[in-house]
C-alpha cells in the first residue's frame, strides 16, 4: 500500500503550520512497507495527520491516496473493507469499550477478521503481561494495561500498513521493548508499513524514513 | 453480531431502553384501546341513529275512542298530508288481520290464544331473515316478533307462571306454532315459526303478501283504513316532527323526538373520546421517538469504534435496526393480546346492559398496530442511518 500526502494541511493549522513543516503542504510518499516515524511536540497535528489518512477527518485541504486514488471518494463500504483488511491502527486515545472486557473487546475484532485464532490472542496477552487482566472491563484498567490491549487488537487483523500514535505513552522501558518487538514481528511477517508518531526519534525501530512535522533543520 | 449487541443495550442505555419501551407499550395500549372504543361506541350509536330514523306514528287515544274504533283510523287525506311533509322520506302503511286468529302451543307451552299479525312494506324492516318469505301452495307462515314481546315473555309472564319456560331467541324459533284462521264461512290449518326478532316495530309481524290474501280470503270486513304508519324521517332531532305531530293530535313511539335535541350527545361523546385517543397517539408517538433517538445518539461513540475497526456501517444498521423490530413486534403482540383478553371480558359487561358489542377486537387493531410500528420503524432506521453517517 503506498499512501501519497498531496499539499496536505488540516484547516485548523492553515495559519499556524510553519513553512518548513515536513509534511504540511508538501508532496510526501509513504512507500510501501516503509517504517517510517513522525515526530513532532504535542498540538502540531500528528493525531489529526494519522485521522485524515484513517478517514475520520474531512477538514483539511490538499489530497490523500491511497494506492493513488483519493481517500475522499472511498464509500463507507470501501472504509469497512481498508479497515479490516489492509489498514490498522491504534489510536492515542485508544478507542476501546469502556465497558466491555479486555477479551470481548480483542474478539470484537477477531470475529470481524477470522484471521487470529483465541490461543494466538492469549499467547500475545501473556507475551505483554496482561493475561490474567483480559477479565476485567477496560474502564478498570491502567491506561499503560489499556494501551497493550489496544496494541494488541491493531494486529488481529491483515494490515499493509500499521499506524500508531504515541503507542507506548504510559509503557515502562521493559514493556515498551516488548511490544515493539510484537508489533515488529506483525509487520515483518505481514510485509507491512509502519507509521508511528511520536514526541521525539525513539530507537525501537528501523526507520526508513523520519519525517518532521514541525519545522526541519534545512 | 451478539458483541455488538452488547455495546449498544449497555448499562447506559439500558434505563433508557426500558423507559422508551414502557412508554411504547403503554401509549400503543392507550391508543389501540381507545380505537377499539370508538369502534365500539360507533356500532352502537349508528345502530341507534340509524333506529332514529325510523318512527311509528298513531292517532292518541282517547275517551272517544272508546266508542268508536274507526276514530283511530287515518283517512286517505290525513296519509296524504303525512306524506307531502318535508321531513318524510317514505312512508309505509300497517296492515292488520280481518279475520280470526287462534294459535296453538299447548304441546310445547301449554298455551293457547287469541293472535293478531300485522305487516310493513319489507324495505321497513330492520331485520329480514331469508326465511321471511311467503309460499302461497305452503301452508307455513314466518313470523317476526319485536325482541320486546321475548324479552317480556321471559321475565315477565315466563317468571311469574310456573309452567312457562324460559325461552332463548334460539329455541323459540324452533318451536312450530299451531294457527287456525278463520272467517269469511271457512277456515284454514297453518303452522307458524318465529323467524326473527326486530327492534324496530313493536309488533307480530308477516309478509304483506300473505295478510292480503288472507284478508281477501278470510276477512270478515273490508281492509280498514291503518291505524298506524311508521315513517322514515330525515332527521330526528327536526323541531318540524315534533310540532306536526302535536297540532295533528298524532302520538309516536320514538322517545328521542320528545326529547327533541338531545339526539346528537351520544355522538358528540364518541367524537370526544375519538379525539382524546388521537392526542395520546400523538404524545406516545413522540415520546418513544424521543427516547430511541437518545439511544441512538447515546450509541454515536459506539458506533464510531466499531466503524473504525472496520464494521461495514450496513452491518451495524441492520442489526439495531433488528433489535428495534423485535422490541416493537414483541410490544404489539402482547398488547393485541392483552387488548384482545379485555375486549372479551368487556363484552360480557356491556351486554348485561344491553349493549350489543362485537366479543372480539377488530380487525383494525392489528392492521393499526402493524402500521404503527412500521411507521416507527421507519423513523428509527433514519435516525440509526443519520447516526451512523458521519
Amino acid at each position: 500500500m503506498q499512501i501519497q500526502l498531496e499539499h496536505l494541511i488540516p484547516e485548523p493549522l492553515i495559519e499556524i503550520a510553519p513553512k518548513t513543516s515536513g509534511v504540511w503542504l508538501r508532496q510526501v510518499v509513504l512507500e510501501p512497507s516503509q517504517w517510517i516515524q513522525l515526530v513532532a511536540p504535542s498540538g502540531r497535528g500528528k493525531s489529526t495527520l494519522l485521522n485524515i489518512i484513517y478517514g475520520n477527518r474531512n477538514d483539511y485541504q490538499g489530497q490523500v491516496k491511497i494506492d493513488g486514488k483519493n481517500i475522499q471518494s472511498f464509500t463507507a463500504n470501501e472504509w469497512a473493507q481498508l479497515r479490516s483488511e489492509r489498514l490498522s491502527v491504534v489510536f492515542q486515545d485508544l478507542r476501546l469499550f469502556a465497558d466491555l472486557s479486555g477479551w470481548d473487546n480483542l474478539l470484537l475484532k477477531q470475529q470481524l477478521t477470522k484471521t487470529v485464532t483465541k490461543e494466538q490472542i492469549a499467547e500475545m496477552a501473556t507475551h505483554l503481561g496482561i493475561m490474567r487482566l483480559l477479565d476485567k472491563t477496560c474502564g478498570t484498567m491502567s491506561y499503560g494495561e489499556r494501551q497493550r490491549v489496544a496494541i494488541i487488537r491493531s494486529l488481529l487483523q491483515p494490515f499493509e500498513y500499521l499506524l500508531l500514535d504515541e503507542p507506548f505513552s504510559h509503557l515502562d522501558e521493559a514493556n515498551r521493548q516488548i511490544a515493539a518487538n510484537l508489533i515488529q514481528k506483525a509487520c515483518a511477517a505481514r510485509n507491512a508499513g509502519l507509521l508511528i508518531a511520536g514526541l521525539g526519534a525513539d530507537k525501537y525501530f528501523t526507520y526508513h524514513q523520519s519525517l518532521q512535522l514541525d519545522e526541519t533543520n534545512g | 453480531m451478539k458483541l455488538t449487541g452488547k455495546i449498544f443495550w449497555g448499562k447506559q442505555s439500558r434505563w433508557q431502553l426500558i423507559v422508551a419501551t414502557g412508554g411504547f407499550w403503554i401509549g400503543l395500549f392507550i391508543t389501540l384501546l381507545s380505537i377499539q372504543f370508538y369502534l365500539d361506541i360507533r356500532q352502537i350509536t349508528k345502530r341507534s341513529e340509524d333506529e332514529k330514523n325510523y318512527i311509528i306514528v298513531n292517532k292518541t287515544v282517547n275517551m272517544a275512542n272508546m266508542f268508536d274504533k274507526t276514530i283511530s283510523m287515518f283517512t286517505e287525506a290525513q296519509l296524504d298530508s303525512l306524506q307531502g311533509q318535508p321531513f318524510v322520506k317514505d312512508m309505509g302503511l300497517f296492515r292488520t288481520n280481518t279475520f280470526n286468529i287462534y294459535a296453538d302451543v299447548s304441546e310445547q307451552m301449554g298455551l293457547a290464544f287469541d293472535l293478531y299479525m300485522e305487516s310493513v312494506p319489507t324495505r321497513f324492516l330492520d331485520t329480514v331473515p331469508a326465511s321471511f318469505e311467503w309460499d302461497s301452495t305452503d301452508n307455513f307462515v314466518p313470523v317476526l316478533v319485536a325482541s320486546d314481546f321475548l324479552r317480556i315473555y321471559n321475565f315477565s309472564l315466563a317468571m311469574s307462571q310456573k309452567h312457562m319456560p324460559q325461552l332463548s331467541p334460539l329455541t323459540i324459533q324452533l318451536i312450530p306454532i299451531k294457527i287456525k284462521i278463520s272467517g269469511n264461512g271457512s277456515t284454514r290449518l297453518l303452522t307458524a315459526k318465529v323467524v326473527g326478532f326486530t327492534d324496530r316495530i313493536p309488533s307480530v309481524l308477516v309478509p304483506e303478501d300473505f295478510l292480503l290474501w288472507a284478508n281477501e280470503k278470510y276477512g270478515n270486513a273490508p281492509a280498514p283504513q291503518p291505524t298506524r304508519v311508521i315513517l322514515q324521517i330525515d332527521d330526528p332531532a327536526n323541531e318540524q316532527i315534533k310540532d306536526y305531530l302535536t297540532v295533528k293530535n298524532y302520538d309516536t313511539n320514538a322517545d328521542d323526538l320528545r326529547l327533541g335535541g338531545m339526539a346528537n350527545t351520544l355522538q358528540i361523546v364518541s367524537a370526544i373520546s375519538g379525539s382524546i385517543g388521537g392526542m395520546f397517539v400523538f404524545l406516545s408517538f413522540a415520546i418513544f421517538l424521543m427516547n430511541f433517538q437518545l439511544i441512538i445518539s447515546r450509541a454515536k461513540v459506539e458506533i464510531g469504534i466499531l466503524l473504525d475497526l472496520g464494521y461495514r456501517p450496513s452491518e451495524l444498521a441492520k442489526t439495531l435496526n433488528k433489535q428495534f423490530m423485535f422490541i416493537l413486534l414483541g410490544c404489539a403482540a402482547s398488547v393485541i393480546v392483552i387488548l384482545a383478553a379485555l375486549v372479551a371480558a368487556m363484552h360480557t359487561l356491556l351486554n348485561s346492559y344491553g349493549f350489543e358489542t362485537g366479543g372480539s377486537i377488530s380487525w383494525m387493531i392489528p392492521a393499526i398496530a402493524i402500521a404503527l410500528v412500521l411507521l416507527l420503524q421507519a423513523f428509527i432506521y433514519l435516525g440509526i442511518r443519520a447516526g451512523i453517517k458521519r
